[in-house]
């Protein structure tokens, strides 16, 4: 059974289909690349996964479980946790602070209990706070754990995204554009460290990226996608043959 | 009835109105909420009062007290909002606040707090209309009111310092890039809202009297009014404003006089819960 | 080091209270005591600020509304009903978790200048409603003979009295906060500060959490109303006012937003400058209007962040000097 499946889905802004009858499947344990041009759509079918946006047609399903009506809160919490194309950590928190607040949805203090169970939120505080340190320790930052995550150089706060990502446990990490700005030293460490996580925490991993280098490097499906919709599926050298998505990309669209 | 309530709406409407345009201006230029808006006003009518005490005609201090406003207005833009990196909503806010709180209690010190009568602007005898009655000065404060706004949006829109005001305004990043020097147009965009505080100051004087409180009630109304015409708008402000002032006067009339002020209030709340893009704001689904 | 950490932190902390204990034992009279007496009664209220807007960045200029929640309850259930503070005290804290609801629905979709214009209006309906609701509430007259408070028997007569009492009350309500700041609640709110969104998609139900931060808010402030209502025995709308509101909110940025002693900073600014000033004349608010001004321009993070700055460099200075690093906030 796939993990994730996305049913024709579709959405449209005010009479513009942004995403239209798309479909994808993507079974547990692979690692797949959602690319196209820009302004393909790709980070509107990210945010239809995750709830932010309503489908206007179709669904999708998660672990055999429709998604239709559930909160985006509640779907991380299903499993499914996502990076951002521009970094969006909690700039004024430490990094520490960040990955901890990622675990949020697994545990379970709240206003009364940390006073009236006091040992019982130490402990599952402590608890955590090594779990995180663990992580950022696991992505190599465990001494920048104090530092505000707004002050990181920028590649720390690519992989502090993930870190915070991993704390929630997710089945599905969702990539958006991971090695943006990224020189190519970088990109090679991103490149193992996603096929490090994605070992070492059971992962599925779904990525949307421009860099072409990247994705046929570390992908094992590849879905194309052009004006809203898919225009081609296959493994990479698949792809890369593919008449349509070499039009797409050298042809009419301005891709990279 | 309902009709007279109505014209009696809208004098009240068009001073609403000022507010809302002077507040929006600002709203949109630098992304700043000016609690210190209605104080401007009031310093107005004090600067127009004390020109005209001084002995000058009535219309000479007209004349002069907006160029007073607009200078004191350039000045804080200078000084103080400058100084704090506009982009820092809370801390603009509050110092828009405290500017309100030493503007007002500057003008306690130097002219007392008690109130004191200006000149009316417009007769005073009721012109009959069938049944109704109207008085000039709602007249004539809803075309004041209209010529300035109807002048602003033509100085927004023709002329080219106001289109690169706009540019700056919804882009400053982007106005910069183009060439256009932002900080100059938001110095600017200050002036011409502290100058159109004082239009408003000087139209309310005679109705309110001019006291150090004169504004205080009103200014929280004009944001009312700029929220209800969509904020950031000149055009919604205007009519933002007037429609506030009707339903005050409406709902005063029908419901209770003493609730005049809640009923505005409330009428705020329900805008920003069921549209928060204003009465006449366009609905756009938010692009992450 | 952790232990050498521990007992510097307890020797300052015991050092803390040893002034705040023996503080009114010193003051040469009772003037300046309440003076204090109204300086906690300020810190409860920053730090229902500070936790709103500060912590969970909800920018609230309507703090005053839930402030005369908690005075109004107290003083309608103690005319109508006879009732003293103990009884008083939860039913101010229950209506203040429905005012705080109340105005967290609406808040929920607004951000920015949209949520600040709904806080105001918000408190501009409770003082008028207050003020014209003469039938019920005594309207601009307010309600005088409120109680003083009893304790096992024993009334708070003495400003004195009053001083421990209110402070104590205080204290608790600063360590709350901390204590719920380093939590995970804490970290939601935080979180919700920086970028609303993220925090969605990161697990947290950011519609539950605004909710709580607004009732929390209001809680505090309700108590602050609660503890100000006994020990003035006279409320009147007057006290509750936009301006109040502005007041309650400055306390808390000059304090620092976003810091766990913020509010007493800013609490004590706040109630002693003003008073302090009182030899200006009628030039004193213009005088303190203008130090504010003066601290949001320069300090625009707050006093105690700046007193950490300078702290810090003196401890550099003084390497034998307490290595504890207190307060670290969330800023």
């Amino acid at each position: 059974m796939a993990l994730l499946k996305l049913d024709h889905i579709s959405k449209t802004f005010g009479g513009l289909n942004a995403v239209s009858d798309f479909s994808m499947e993507i079974q547990q344990g692979q690692v797949c690349a959602l690319i196209g041009p820009n302004g393909a759509g790709k980070t509107t079918v990210f945010n239809m996964i995750t709830g932010v946006y309503q489908l206007s047609g179709g669904s999708i399903s998660f672990d055999g479980k429709d998604l239709k009506g559930v909160a985006p809160h509640d779907i991380v919490k299903l499993g499914i946790a996502r990076t951002y194309q521009n970094i969006r950590l909690f700039k004024k928190a430490t990094a520490l602070e960040n990955v901890m607040t990622g675990f949020h949805c697994r545990t379970k203090a709240n206003m009364f209990s940390i006073v009236f169970q006091r040992k019982k939120t130490l402990e599952e505080d402590a608890r955590i706070r090594a779990e995180s340190e663990r992580i950022l320790d696991y992505l190599g930052m465990l001494d920048k754990k104090d530092e505000q995550a707004g002050s990181l150089p920028y590649g720390h706060q690519r992989l502090l995204e993930i870190a915070r990502a991993l704390a929630t446990q997710p089945k599905l990490l969702l990539l958006d554009e991971p090695a943006a700005g990224m020189n190519s030293d970088e990109k090679k460490e991103l490149i193992a460290i996603i096929q490090k996580i994605r070992k070492d925490f059971d992962l599925t991993v779904l990525l949307v990226e421009h860099d072409m280098e990247l994705v046929m490097n570390i992908s094992e499906f590849i879905t194309v996608l052009n004006y809203g919709a898919r225009i081609a599926h296959g493994t990479p050298s698949e792809v890369q043959k593919n008449e349509l998505v070499i039009e797409a990309y050298l042809g009419k669209g301005k891709g990279k | 009835m309902f009709i007279q309530q109505l014209l009696n709406g809208l004098t009240m409407g068009s001073i609403y109105a000022l507010l809302a345009v002077g507040v929006s201006m600002i709203y949109k230029a630098m992304g700043m909420m000016n609690f210190a808006h209605g104080d401007t006003i009031m310093l107005s009518a004090f600067f127009c009062l004390t020109i005209y005490s001084a002995g000058l005609p009535l219309w000479a201090a007209i004349l002069i007290a907006p160029f007073i406003s607009a200078a004191l207005g350039l000045c804080l833009e200078r000084f103080v909002y400058r100084k704090l990196e506009y982009g820092s909503f809370s801390n603009l806010l509050i110092a828009t606040v405290g500017v309100s709180f030493i503007m007002k209690n500057s003008a306690v010190g130097i002219w007392g707090a008690q109130k004191h009568n200006f000149p009316a602007l417009f007769s005073m005898k009721p012109i009959h209309i069938g049944s109704f009655t109207i008085l000039p000065q709602c007249i004539g404060m809803l075309a004041i009111a209209a010529f300035f706004v109807g002048v602003l949006q033509l100085f927004f829109y023709k002329t080219k310092i106001g289109k690169c005001m706009r540019a700056a305004a919804s882009n400053a990043e982007g106005a910069t890039m183009m060439g256009i020097n932002v900080s100059f147009t938001r110095f600017l965009t200050f002036g011409i809202s502290a100058a159109f505080a004082a239009v408003a100051g000087i139209l309310m004087s005679p109705i309110f009297y001019v006291s150090t409180t004169m504004a205080t009630n009103v200014a929280t109304k004009g944001f009312a009014a700029a929220i209800l015409g969509g904020f950031g708008s000149i055009t919604g402000g205007f009519v933002g404003g007037l429609i506030l002032g009707i339903i005050e006067a409406i709902g005063g009339a029908y419901i209770a006089t003493a609730y005049k002020d809640v009923i505005s209030f409330v009428v705020l709340i329900l805008v920003l819960y069921f549209c928060p893009n204003g009465l006449l704001g366009k609905k756009t689904e938010q692009k992450m | 080091m952790k232990t050498n950490m521990k007992s510097g932190a307890l020797l300052k902390w015991a050092v803390v209270a040893a002034v705040v204990i023996l503080l009114p034992l010193v003051l040469p009279n009772s003037y300046f005591i309440r003076v204090l007496d109204l300086v906690g009664v300020y810190i409860l209220l920053s730090t229902g600020s500070n936790i709103l807007t500060g912590f969970a960045g909800q920018l609230s200029m309507g703090q005053a509304a839930f402030y005369g929640v908690g005075a109004y309850t107290t003083g309608l259930i103690g005319m109508y009903l006879g009732w003293g503070f103990w009884q008083t005290l939860p039913c101010a804290i229950l209506v203040a978790c429905i005012f705080g609801l109340v105005l967290a629905i609406p808040a929920l979709r607004l951000k920015g200048g949209y949520l600040t214009l709904l806080t105001i209006g918000f408190g501009e309906i409770f003082r008028l409603v207050m003020n014209n609701w003469v039938s019920f509430t005594r309207g601009p007259s307010g309600i005088t003979g409120i109680k003083t408070v009893s304790i096992l028997g024993f009334e708070l007569a003495t400003k004195t009295q009053w001083y421990y009492f209110i402070f104590a009350i205080a204290t608790l309500g600063l360590i709350y906060q901390r204590i719920l700041m380093q939590s995970r609640v804490g970290r939601a709110f935080i979180a919700i500060r920086e970028d609303d969104q993220a925090a969605e998609l990161t697990g947290i139900d950011i519609t539950r959490y605004k909710i709580m931060a607004f009732i929390t808010s209001a809680v505090y402030s309700a108590v602050a109303g609660v503890l100000y209502a006994h020990l003035t025995g006279y409320i009147s709308p007057d006290s509750f006012t936009a301006n109040e509101s502005n007041f309650i909110l400055w306390a808390a940025i000059i304090g620092g937003l976003g810091t766990y002693l913020g509010p007493v900073v800013g609490g004590f600014v706040m109630v002693v400058f003003p008073e302090a000033l009182r030899a200006l004349g009628s030039l004193r608010l213009v005088i303190f209007g203008v130090i504010l001004m003066l601290v949001i321009i320069y300090y625009p993070k707050g006093m105690v962040p700046f007193f950490q700055q300078v702290c810090a460099r003196i401890r550099t200075g003084f390497p034998n000097g307490p290595s504890k690093q207190e307060q670290k906030g969330g800023d």
